[in-house]
């Protein structure tokens, strides 16, 4: 943002502002253990399955597991997620409540092969 | 939102309200989201022109190149630098400033009904004499069906800087209606209200608000080119009668 001047003061900088600038650390939040979870697997740059059924109206945690040994990133326009998949690892997101309805994903970096969908129901 | 976070955004808006300093919109000025993926570089250009204002503001350009990296899930930092013409930037035109700007999330999309997060900008103009700029506030996203919806409110102060002015307040709205990605359509708000303690009569305050367009396109594995634009009509008399702005991001 572009700053004019307006009149003279001078200025001096409070402590608080170092709490301020503290904003910019990333600040915790883990995933519910809570919610209901459903399970995808990254194998041979395929999905497996590729398809996952989850109940209409409800939240779920999708866990994906990337059991390949290069990095995945799942991405699902329809599902507005977006997520690096590390090699030998896991991570989860949080997806719907969902319409009923088929929403696609694939792994961005192997968009030929990985292809998968949500589907609720 | 969990104890330290809240006691950090409290102190964030304890050390805003103090005194400071006076900011105005640029004409690349954009909206802030809380789309971050850890891990993904990104280039990206802001620009924007604006047409005279009702008040006799001039007419101006800007333009913004910058860098980004998400370093986590939550952070995502980008430094950019800012150049505006003679009329729109405060150092004369060229390089106007430098900025460093970190956006955060304080938790996982959809986690809660609304995604929160916040932002701290700092940034140097290029005429030390306006010492140092400052902005901050809470963002907000949330899905409902396909429409995502941004909100976020901005308080900007000076430090150490010859202006002087009551810390300013502004907000920045979005709808986007999320359906092919190569191109979707919605709207932007982006709005200057003055002082955040005592707002801007309505001729004074600078809102601006218009249809956008938004898509991404895919070049490569991995590597991405999203955009942004929109056409902003002033519905104050201090905000530029039109605004044109975009921003591109090489994703990657």
């Amino acid at each position: 943002m572009t700053t004019f001047p307006t009149r003279a003061r001078r200025h001096w900088l409070r402590p608080p502002w170092l709490g301020a600038c503290l904003l910019v650390l990333p600040i915790a939040a883990p995933l519910g253990a809570d919610e209901p979870s459903v399970s995808v697997k990254i194998h041979n740059h395929r999905f497996v399955p590729e398809e996952l059924e989850i109940p209409a109206g409800e939240k779920r945690i999708l866990v994906i597991e990337n059991q390949d040994s290069t990095v995945e990133e799942f991405e699902s326009h329809a599902l507005h997620r977006e997520k690096i998949v590390p090699p030998q690892s896991k991570v989860s997101l949080y997806i719907g409540p969902l319409k009923p309805g088929r929403y696609e994903f694939f792994g961005e970096l192997n968009a030929v092969t990985a292809k998968g969908a949500v589907v609720a129901k | 939102m969990r104890r330290p976070a809240a006691l950090l955004l409290l102190a964030l808006l304890f050390a805003l309200l103090g005194s400071a300093g006076a900011a105005r919109a640029d004409p690349n000025d954009y909206v802030l989201t809380l789309d971050i993926v850890g891990g993904e570089h990104e280039i990206e250009t802001k620009l924007g022109a604006a047409a005279r204002a009702r008040d006799g503001t001039p007419a101006g350009e800007a333009a913004a190149l910058g860098v980004g990296y998400g370093v986590g899930d939550r952070w995502f930092t980008e430094a950019y630098v800012q150049f505006a013409n003679a009329s729109a930037g405060a150092t004369g035109g060229g390089l106007d400033a430098c900025s460093w700007e970190n956006v955060v999330r304080f938790s996982e999309p959809g986690q809660w009904p609304v995604d929160l997060g916040a932002m701290v900008e700092i940034e140097r103009p290029r005429a030390g004499s306006q010492g140092w700029s400052i902005t901050a506030g809470p963002l907000l996203q949330t899905d409902l069906g396909q429409v995502q919806l941004n909100a976020n409110v901005l308080l900007t102060r000076i430090v150490d800087g010859q202006p002087f002015e009551a810390t300013q307040l502004s907000y920045q709205f979005q709808l986007r209606y999320r359906s092919d990605a190569a191109l979707e359509w919605g709207m932007q708000a982006l709005g200057d209200l003055g002082a955040w303690n005592h707002w801007g009569r309505p001729d004074g305050q600078a809102q601006r608000l218009g249809p956008a367009l938004f898509g991404s396109h895919r070049l490569a594995p991995g590597r991405d080119l999203n955009y942004n634009a929109a056409l902003l009509m002033g519905i104050t008399p201090g905000a530029a009668r039109a605004t044109v702005r975009a921003q591109i991001e090489y994703e990657f």
